[in-house]
């Protein structure tokens, strides 16, 4: 059963083409959450709600676009929906702080397998992680950010240069230990 | 400030971060279906909700217009009250009221002998009193005509209503009447109607393509061993209903001239097929036959009363329970029939409705006549606990076909 098929049985309320879609789509919405939320505990509720709301926002797929990408959209803004819900995001920073202090042209973290930079995301305070997906994976401007996540533009970027920080901190560190248990 | 604006160099990010898969833990789907039944439940009932006070509103709209037509059309008639004694008196000295009725001659001298009046009063027309009164009022059971003492002929009213002034001689004045003379009337007796219906209502039979997600409680040992099973914590099963037959006799008996009030008793039936999937090429086939019978009471105004055709409005409400089930059930292994078995289920709850129809009929011949009525049915009560009768499967509008003997 192709896509197509599937939403159409989907949209007349079909729980076995609903669970062929949910086995389909939800490991790839898991890695989704994985990255937004801070444990697997976490991940899991907002895969639940994602795909609740796939499922309820169903008759508005018109079939315009592949289903995952769809799909995909649904869940990124769910996660950045309930962190919006949440309050997590802090006030805006000082930017002028974090300018040109940060440079991933080193593509230190491109090193890392995807599982370990996802897991260093996870340990990113709740704000940077969520920036930083949302900017650095999902290709949002920090305008369309700060709509989302309902902050100002310069707090998207100040949450994003904490983040690329953070992480180049994590990784630095990690690289060190390793130097040290080699040498 | 470097890769703050773009996302040049973080393509790769993206490639690496965007595609990666995780597994999903077994439990997750059952989760997921649990809240989408109960989403789909909470949607189910809200919609009961909305259809249940719309029913309620049209109701008590359909009510209030056929009260306000009602009043509407009899206010006329309250006015033989007008001429009561009090008015009588106060309008008698010109003998005026009576000129005003259906061509009721003032100057016949009957009207001034002090004979009792309703045998000697006449209308122009020849129509005794006694014949013209109930095409005035037909709900006066008792007539004052007061006599006041009579003006002398000529009076200032008189010539100004253009009534030509006795000439003594002619006619001998009555004997002034210094009090009322009252004038029996007969009763006119109002026939109200009642009517006896025979009809069969066809409702037709929803896709339930929508209700499948409904979480189906089950009654059967075999599904109620299964449920117990590990990893089977909820059966799904597709109900679908055929055959809908109802058979009813109502009385409806007349109470003013455009109302009526409606009270019978019906008889359902209706094929149901289910089948639930279980394990791997496992599962249950389950035809059933319900009964169930209903009783209604309701209210019904007919606003077009024209020659042998009626129209009319109604709104009611009925009940029906659950008398018999009996299934069929088959079990497959893989297409192949591994256990037959037949059941009686046990009597259900009762489904109670609120009605709004309307419909027309025509006199085919002296006291027959065919109608037809197009209705609205919402749920207001569900206490039924099995999946076979889900009022879900029928449509919530309906049609019905009947004969009606009056008695007139």
């Amino acid at each position: 059963m192709d896509d197509k098929q599937l939403v159409k049985a989907c949209k007349k309320g079909n729980v076995k083409a609903q669970k062929a879609l949910y086995e389909r789509y939800a490991p790839k919405i898991k890695g989704i959450c994985m990255r937004y939320a801070a444990n697997a505990e976490e991940a899991e509720d907002i895969l639940q709600e994602a795909f609740i709301r796939i499922f309820t926002k169903m008759d508005q797929y018109n079939f315009e676009g592949p289903l995952g990408a769809w799909i995909r959209r649904i869940a990124v803004n769910t996660s950045a929906e309930i962190y919006r819900k949440e309050k997590k995001v802090r006030n805006q920073a000082d930017i002028d702080d974090y300018s040109n202090q940060f440079h991933f042209t080193d593509h230190i973290i491109a090193d890392l397998n995807a599982k370990n930079l996802t897991e260093k995301i996870n340990a990113l305070p709740d704000g940077y992680r969520v920036v930083f997906n949302l900017f650095a994976v999902e290709g949002y401007s920090h305008k369309e950010i700060g709509e989302m996540l309902g902050v100002s533009e310069n707090t998207s970027k100040s949450q994003y240069c904490r983040a690329r920080a953070a992480l180049r901190k994590m990784i630095e560190h990690e690289i060190e230990v390793f130097n040290a248990r080699v040498g | 400030m470097h890769g703050l604006d773009n996302h040049n160099d973080n393509g790769w990010l993206s490639d690496a971060l965007g595609e990666q898969e995780y597994s999903v833990s077994g439990s997750s789907w059952d989760r997921l279906s649990t809240r989408l039944a109960a989403l789909n439940r909470a949607r189910a009932r809200r919609r009961r909700r909305k259809a249940v006070a719309f029913a309620g509103i049209t109701a008590v709209l359909i009510s209030a217009g056929s009260l306000t037509a009602y009043w509407w059309n009899t206010s006329g008639l309250g006015k033989g009250d007008v001429y009561t004694q009090a008015e009588t008196e106060g309008r008698s000295g010109s003998n005026h009221y009576l000129s005003d009725h259906k061509g009721l001659d003032p100057l016949n001298p009957a009207m001034y002998s002090g004979e009792p009046a309703n045998q000697q009063i006449h209308s122009t027309d020849g129509t005794s009193l006694v014949e013209a009164l109930p095409l005035i009022e037909r709900k006066i059971t008792s007539f004052e005509a007061g006599f006041a003492p009579i003006k002398q002929p000529g009076s200032e009213v008189d010539r100004m209503n253009g009534i030509p002034p006795f000439e003594l001689g002619d006619v001998q004045p009555a004997t002034p009447v210094s009090t009322s003379t009252k004038i029996e009337l007969p009763t006119t007796e109002r026939r109200f109607q009642t009517r006896f219906s025979l009809y069969s209502r066809i409702l037709p039979v929803n896709d339930l393509s929508s209700a499948k997600n409904a979480e189906v409680q089950t009654t059967d040992d075999v599904e109620e061993y299964l449920v117990q099973m590990p990893g089977v914590n909820q059966v799904f099963s597709t109900p679908e209903f055929s055959n809908p037959i109802e058979i009813g006799l109502s009385v409806s008996q007349q109470f003013s001239r455009r109302w009526f009030v409606d009270a019978g008793a019906s008889w359902m039936r209706i094929n149901s097929s289910s089948r639930t999937p279980f394990y791997k090429g496992t599962q249950t086939l389950r035809e059933s036959v319900v009964n169930q019978v209903g009783i209604h009471v309701g209210l019904q105004y007919e606003f077009i009363q024209k020659g042998r055709f009626r129209a009319y409005a109604s709104t009611g409400l009925s009940a029906y329970k659950v008398t018999r089930v009996r299934s069929r059930y088959e079990q497959y292994v893989n297409d192949e029939v591994i256990h037959r078995s037949t059941q009686n289920d046990q009597p259900q709850g009762t489904t109670s409705f609120i009605d709004v129809a309307a419909g027309a009929s025509y006199n085919i011949s002296g006291n027959f006549d065919v109608y037809g009525e197009g209705s609205i049915r919402l749920q207001q009560d569900r206490l039924l606990d099995i999946d076979v009768p889900d009022i879900s499967g029928f449509s919530i509008s309906g049609f019905k076909l009947g004969v009606r003997y009056t008695v007139k």
